[in-house]
């Protein structure tokens, strides 16, 4: 593997807020999105992001460098127990921020199309309304006000909620 | 906003994080509507029109009838057990289905036939357990138009036998079959090579199967040599000696017939070449008098069911059997248990993860518990029927027993009422330790287990409760409110012998919303009163 190396090929990557950020291309590879553009000859050096901010880029760049290192299940399929349990300790650590960031490193992994990142955005999003009332649910996520179920509407699926448990 | 719970909708996978997250907004509801893939529906309270309206792509269905009643056409009911109406919406509607369960129904061939005919192609999974109301013809059209199942269940189904042609047809149409259960259908027509031909088309993918004890080990033969993958097996037997056991217990004297008797010796000799499979680790016996056979791969076993093994009371010969079993995780045991049983248990069996031991006839008591609390930690299941028990041994196993969800303990003995009191000051420090219960059973012979002020302690601790069953429990309606009081998330409550009246009942179901089902036991059913099912969401089983 060769992802240290200094002499590969750079990519730049320009945030909503126009910050720009240089990054190895093996790194930009991890999305599918961005790998896409690459093979089609349709990234010029710099690939502007307008939908994803500096914040929220630079935290995505941070997953894509440590997944990058990491060695592939593929490429060699008794790799050390010491690699997944360091990934998997890097990824409890990453997901450990706030609700809204969360939600806009879901959108922009979504928008990149990074599979990975995707899954544990969900599943950490997940995690944390599990066992939750709606109301709590609501306070989580920042629902819009505007689109609550009505009273009537709301009692109808609770009744029709009854059926589906085990 | 819609993409982000587009995405995390597909890890909600808990239903009732699912009807949870449905109430949030508009868009939850949307988003959980298109993307719910199984539905559980309790066919008092759905119908099929408003569940696919609501969720119209589902992959797998579970109808489900009364959970208590066994024979449901014997038992009065007041509710609809009919399944045709959904039957008619799964064969018109649900094009996606893959997996359809039926559990407490009347099913009937018709319905048989148009699922098999419709759905047929695409139906991977069917389950039609302790249902009644179908034939083997039923049977026939699932063998006929079922081409890619990989699991079916009749367990516990009382169907009407006319033959075994069924069976041959799902052999032929049939090669991915990963699990056949027709543990305790009663079917003993279907003819053996036909079984050996499921394992031969199926050999690849076959685990599991299950047969009633009609056929003998010794015609299972090609079958479990075709069935090289084979984990879990139930059923079958060695010899005459059921057919022995059951007359003599009858007082039947069969001594007269030589067929039912036959020698040790000729025994050992028939079934010396008999071997089990190289991968079994689930098995299902009804007697041991072949252990040797069992023996040899022990060390394998993870399952063990020996529930309707009748040993003639020498129960040492289960157990040494358990001992060496070590890697045993769930045992179901209901000949005689005692202390010194659950000793060993506990010292050879360390995986233990679930125990049923419900003997009518054990002897268990703190001494046994205690073993079993120190030895087994993992344990998340134990049913277990006991001659006394203190306040000591129920704090122990609160403090021992973390992962227990499921808890059953049925005192056998009349006369120890004034012992048993202390339960009530305990009940509290097993509920806190135990905090995972979901499942809690506590049944005495006679009233004056618990008091009210264990029910109240009941309703503090048991957070997560969500079936609760109850025998000669509590001195007054008083004890009955205090425990409405708590257990948020009950669903079902299954009282016997307790002296509430109807008028605290009604107050319980105001104050216990969660609750879905509520039945009364061990009373004359004329004599039982009815709450009024004003709330769409509650029923009464009588």
């Amino acid at each position: 593997m060769s992802t240290s190396s200094s002499s590969s090929k750079k990519i730049v990557l320009k945030s909503a807020d126009n910050e720009t950020f240089e990054i190895d291309e093996i790194v930009a590879l991890e999305s599918q999105a961005i790998k896409n553009m690459i093979e089609d000859e349709c990234a010029d050096n710099v690939i502007p992001l307008g939908n994803i901010d500096s914040k929220t880029l630079s935290k995505i760049i941070e997953y894509c460098k440590k997944h990058a290192e990491s060695p592939k299940k593929d490429d060699n399929a008794d790799i050390d127990e010491k690699a997944v349990e360091d990934l998997k300790s890097f990824d409890a650590e990453f997901a450990k921020v706030d609700m809204p960031l969360i939600q806009d490193i879901l959108m922009a992994a979504n928008f990149l199309n990074i599979d990975n990142l995707i899954g544990l955005m969900c599943r950490t999003i997940a995690d944390r309304i599990k066992g939750k009332t709606p109301e709590e649910i609501r306070k989580i996520l920042n629902i819009n006000k505007n689109d609550l179920l009505s009273p009537e509407q709301e009692a109808k699926a609770r009744e029709e909620n009854s059926w589906a448990f085990d | 906003m819609e993409t982000v719970l587009d995405c995390v909708v597909n890890y909600i996978h808990d239903a009732n994080d699912r009807n949870s997250f449905s109430l949030v907004s508009h868009t939850c509801y949307d988003v959980d509507a298109k993307t719910r893939r199984h539905v559980t529906a309790h066919l008092c309270y759905a119908t099929p029109l408003r569940c696919r309206q609501r969720f119209p792509f589902i992959k797998s269905l579970t109808l489900t009838g009364s959970p208590h009643i066994v024979n449901v056409t014997s038992s009065p009911c007041n509710w609809d057990h009919n399944v045709n109406p959904w039957v008619q919406e799964i064969a018109a509607s649900f094009k996606r289905l893959k997996v359809v369960r039926f559990q407490n129904l009347v099913v009937h061939d018709s319905d048989l036939e148009l699922i098999a005919r419709t759905r047929g192609e695409k139906l991977k999974v069917l389950e039609i357990d302790s249902c009644s109301g179908f034939s083997t013809d039923g049977l026939l059209c699932i063998g006929k138009y079922c081409n890619h199942l990989r699991i079916l269940s009749l367990e516990n189904s009382s169907i009407s036998e006319k033959d075994g042609g069924w069976l041959h047809e799902l052999a032929l149409q049939n090669t991915r079959i990963e699990s056949l259960n027709l543990y305790k259908a009663g079917l003993t027509k279907f003819n053996v090579n036909d079984l050996a031909l499921v394992a031969k088309k199926c050999s690849q993918s076959l685990v599991s199967v299950k047969i009633s004890e009609h056929y003998d080990f010794i015609d299972l033969v090609e079958f479990f040599g075709y069935a090289i993958k084979l984990e879990d097996f139930g059923g079958g037997r060695f010899g005459n000696n059921n057919a022995f056991v059951m007359n003599h217990m009858n007082g039947i004297n069969q001594f007269g017939n030589n067929n039912f008797v036959m020698n040790p010796i000729a025994q050992r000799d028939k079934y010396r070449d008999f071997k089990f499979p190289p991968k079994l680790k689930y098995l299902a016996l009804n007697h041991m008098g072949r252990k040797d056979i069992v023996l040899p791969f022990a060390h394998l076993i993870t399952q063990l069911d020996i529930q309707y093994v009748y040993d003639g009371g020498y129960n040492y010969r289960n157990y040494s059997l358990i001992e060496n079993c070590p890697n045993l995780e769930i045992l179901y045991i209901t000949a005689v248990t005692n202390d010194t049983g659950l000793e060993q248990l506990s010292t050879y069996c360390k995986n233990l993860r679930k125990l049923y031991a419900t003997s009518r006839m054990g002897h268990v008591t703190d001494k046994g518990l205690f073993a079993l609390a120190t030895g087994c930690p993992k344990l998340e299941c134990l049913h277990i029927n006991l001659s006394s028990i203190t306040y000591y041994i129920m704090a122990y196993i609160g403090m021992q027993m973390k992962n227990l969800m499921d808890l059953s303990m049925v005192l056998l003995n009349k006369g120890v009422r004034k012992k048993n009191l202390v339960l009530d000051k305990c009940i509290r420090t097993l509920l806190i330790g135990c905090n995972k219960l979901e499942r809690l059973s506590i049944c005495f012979e006679e009233l004056g287990g618990l008091s009210d002020e264990s029910l109240k302690n009941i309703g503090m601790c048991g957070y997560n409760l969500r079936y609760l069953s109850l025998g000669y429990v509590g001195e007054s309606d008083a004890g009955l409110l205090e425990l409405s009081f708590g257990c948020p998330k009950l669903q079902n409550l299954v009282i016997k012998n307790c002296p509430f009246s109807k008028e605290a009942f009604d107050i319980f179901r105001c104050n216990v919303p969660s609750l879905r089902y509520f039945e009364v036991q061990g009373i004359p059913r004329h004599c039982r009163y009815l709450l009024e099912e004003d709330q769409p969401n509650f029923k009464q089983i009588v």
